[in-house]
């Protein structure tokens, strides 16, 4: 079951990808500061780590991702 | 929540706008989306500000990728490295783009809720507005926008023309130009046009390939869908749409350069291209 539900994120995460992700850049201009993107990263944790190890880290890389940050978390080995 | 934070500040600002602006929803619309630009501009400010320098060391970039190609962490490291070396901070992040959608959401449903045609825009704005701003009892809003004795715009109105004999509405101007905008303005924010397909073309897998194909199929099937959907919405969204897209494309214009337009106003005349700038080089 939950391999089921770690795939139908995947699959979710790669549409927004896909789809969103694309729309909000042609409109609002690229706005990361991490050359891979939080959806990519948020794949990767999640077939790695498993669904809710993943989940926490990419939350904390996204929310890494703004102004007042200093933290800096490249790839999935610079977050624990 | 999502009321009292976001919709209700918009649309007391708005009205705000529309009453010091000879009371011109159309004008107030622009004005305000411009301030609010102004007012966001300094959170992307730090991005665009790496980005031009990013830009201006592209090819130390592209050898520090390819000396690591094999070694995704040095690589990043190394990239880290050289950026601490530059003074390039990385970039101010998602959340201030974050917050853009959210106005746009806002923005939408202050339009959708007061300045829609089954109700009476005066009493569904004073539900949203703060006590000194509120319209007296019998106030009328004027959303009649640049009105000629050709053709008005009516911002609470979507902008089309019916025509009998079609089964759908047809856009009209203001959409249409919304949509160019769009498209022209997505052009600009296409990155460094090359780059994307050289990498694409390096890397196994189709993956990276299909990315860049969709992401050049967006720039005109983006501004289609905004039609397709702005021929159902008030046209007030539209002129929002439009102002946005405009001061995006200034801004990028400004920090970036032409982007994925070059090739086409290189065409055009409009600027040199690389080659002939080292033509002209030489000659000096």
């Amino acid at each position: 079951m939950t391999r089921l539900i770690k795939l139908i994120v995947i699959l979710f995460l790669r549409l927004y990808k896909l789809v969103i992700s694309n729309y909000l850049r042609t409109i609002l201009g690229n706005g990361c500061r991490y050359d891979k993107s939080c959806s990519e990263f948020a794949i990767e944790a999640i077939s790695e780590k498993g669904l809710v190890k993943g989940v926490k880290l990419s939350l904390k890389r996204f929310f890494s991702c703004q102004p007042f940050s200093n933290r800096y978390y490249a790839n999935l080995s610079d977050i624990k | 929540m999502f009321k009292i934070l976001f919709s209700q500040p918009l649309a007391n600002g708005l009205v705000l706008f529309y009453k010091v602006l000879g009371e011109n929803m159309g004008f107030a619309i622009i004005f305000f989306s411009l301030f609010l630009r102004f007012i966001l501009y300094p959170l992307t400010k730090p991005y665009m500000d790496s980005m031009k320098k990013m830009k201006k060391y592209t090819p130390q970039l592209e050898k520090i990728k390819n000396k690591y190609k094999d070694d995704k962490l040095k690589q990043a490291q190394a990239q880290a490295d050289f950026y601490k070396e530059k003074g390039i901070k990385p970039g101010a992040g998602c959340l201030p783009y974050l917050l853009q959608i959210v106005i746009l959401i806002a923005f939408f449903r202050v339009f959708t809720t007061a300045l829609s045609s089954n109700v009476d825009p005066t009493s569904a704005f004073n539900e949203l507005l703060y006590e000194p701003l509120k319209f007296s009892d019998g106030a009328t809003i004027n959303t009649k926008f640049l009105s000629t004795s050709f053709y008005t715009i009516d911002i609470s109105k979507p902008d089309v023309f019916n025509i009998s004999w079609l089964p759908f509405p047809i856009p009209g101007p203001l959409l249409i130009i919304t949509a160019l905008v769009q498209m022209i303005s997505s052009k600009i924010m296409m990155p460094y046009e090359k780059t994307s397909e050289k990498v694409a073309e390096k890397t196994e897998g189709v993956g990276d390939d299909f990315q860049t194909a969709m992401q050049k199929s967006m720039v005109y099937t983006y501004p289609f869908i905004t039609l397709v959907i702005g021929v159902r919405f008030q046209s007030g969204l539209a002129l929002y749409w439009l102002v946005f897209s405009l001061s995006q494309a200034f801004i990028q214009l400004r920090n970036q350069g032409l982007g994925g337009l070059e090739p086409f106003a290189k065409r055009l005349g409009l600027v040199k291209s690389e080659s002939e700038d080292r033509k002209n080089k030489r000659k000096k």
